[in-house]
């Protein structure tokens, strides 16, 4: 008897607080809220990239220095190189350079093909 | 995508769909607003803090891995932020001596809080309940309003469950003194 004499005072008092003046949010809100949110996705991905960026880069310098510090340990003898024979390096100069120049012009006339019949995706 | 589980948008948003987040936003943003702005007391700010909520929630929805119930870690976020930002503020609150708690029988409460209704009795409730401090005033808005259970209640605030039950029955009573003094104050004006 007790118990259901606090039960229904019990639902009086959550009715009473029920009858308190309901509150609403700006209209503005949803719209804020997501622009606030796609940009703090777009900044939790740039962290998230640059923590990978610097784990990648500190693993691979942490694998060069124990490479380095490995190869100094294991006393592996110096490398010899063999002698380079100079007198061919114009000539190879001499054709390397015509490579280049070749594959810039190729370059250029493809852009200028390009553009003019509009074939590159925008 | 109405009617889905929270996880289903949880899952999708950690995938990369932020725009899943609306939906998360149009469950929850209107009921979390209303307790925040009736313990801040202040729309501005709790408008504001209604946001800092939401960007908290999404900084940190790795950690929440579907463990427990979603609304109830959201309020939790919700219920911790609001009663920091009302502690900064440092305002007094009225304290209630232990002994006028002692003297009121629980009967008196329960009678006394049952029968308030009108408008009237409804502004002097707001009025007690901007006098309680924020952690006692964000208990009963999630007990009565929110209509949080027990065990939700004791995720939410971190207390233990005898200890939740003995401050919802001192804030009962310190409702029922306040009320009752504005009952008072109310009767004092009338016969001037």
């Amino acid at each position: 008897m007790e118990k259901e004499t606090n039960r229904v005072q019990e639902d009086r008092l959550k009715a009473l607080f029920k009858q308190m003046p309901a509150v609403s949010l700006s209209e503005g809100f949803r719209s804020q809220m997501m622009q606030r949110i796609e940009k703090e996705a777009v900044r939790k991905r740039k962290q998230q990239a640059w923590l990978e960026w610097s784990m990648l880069i500190l693993s691979s310098t942490i694998m060069i220095v124990a490479a380095v510090l490995g190869l100094k340990e294991l006393e592996i003898p110096v490398i010899r190189w063999p002698q380079i024979d100079t007198s061919l390096l114009f000539i190879y100069t001499y054709i390397g350079s015509i490579a280049l120049f070749l594959l810039w012009l190729d370059y250029r006339f493809r852009r200028w093909y390009d553009k003019k019949h509009g074939t590159k995706e925008k | 995508m109405e009617g889905l589980s929270d996880t289903y948008y949880i899952n999708r948003i950690l995938a990369g769909d932020t725009s899943c987040f609306a939906c998360l936003l149009d469950k929850y943003s209107q009921p979390l607003f209303a307790l925040i702005f009736r313990i801040v007391q202040n729309r501005e700010d709790a408008e504001e803090l209604t946001e800092d909520v939401f960007i908290k929630a999404f900084r940190q929805l790795e950690s929440f891995r579907g463990e427990g119930n979603f609304a109830n870690w959201l309020y939790r976020i919700a219920y911790n932020m609001a009663i920091s930002a009302v502690r900064k503020k440092k305002m007094e609150y009225l304290s209630i001596e232990d002994s006028q708690l002692t003297n009121v029988s629980e009967e008196e409460v329960q009678e006394a809080l049952g029968s308030y209704g009108t408008a009237q009795q409804l502004e002097w409730l707001d009025r007690a309940l901007a006098q309680l401090p924020p952690d006692d005033r964000a208990l009963i808005l999630l007990f009565y309003i929110e209509e949080k259970s027990l065990d939700d209640l004791t995720g939410i605030t971190g207390l233990s469950l005898s200890n939740l039950k003995v401050k919802l029955h001192r804030i009962r009573k310190k409702l029922y003194v306040l009320l009752t003094e504005e009952e008072k104050n109310q009767d004092v004006v009338h016969k001037k």
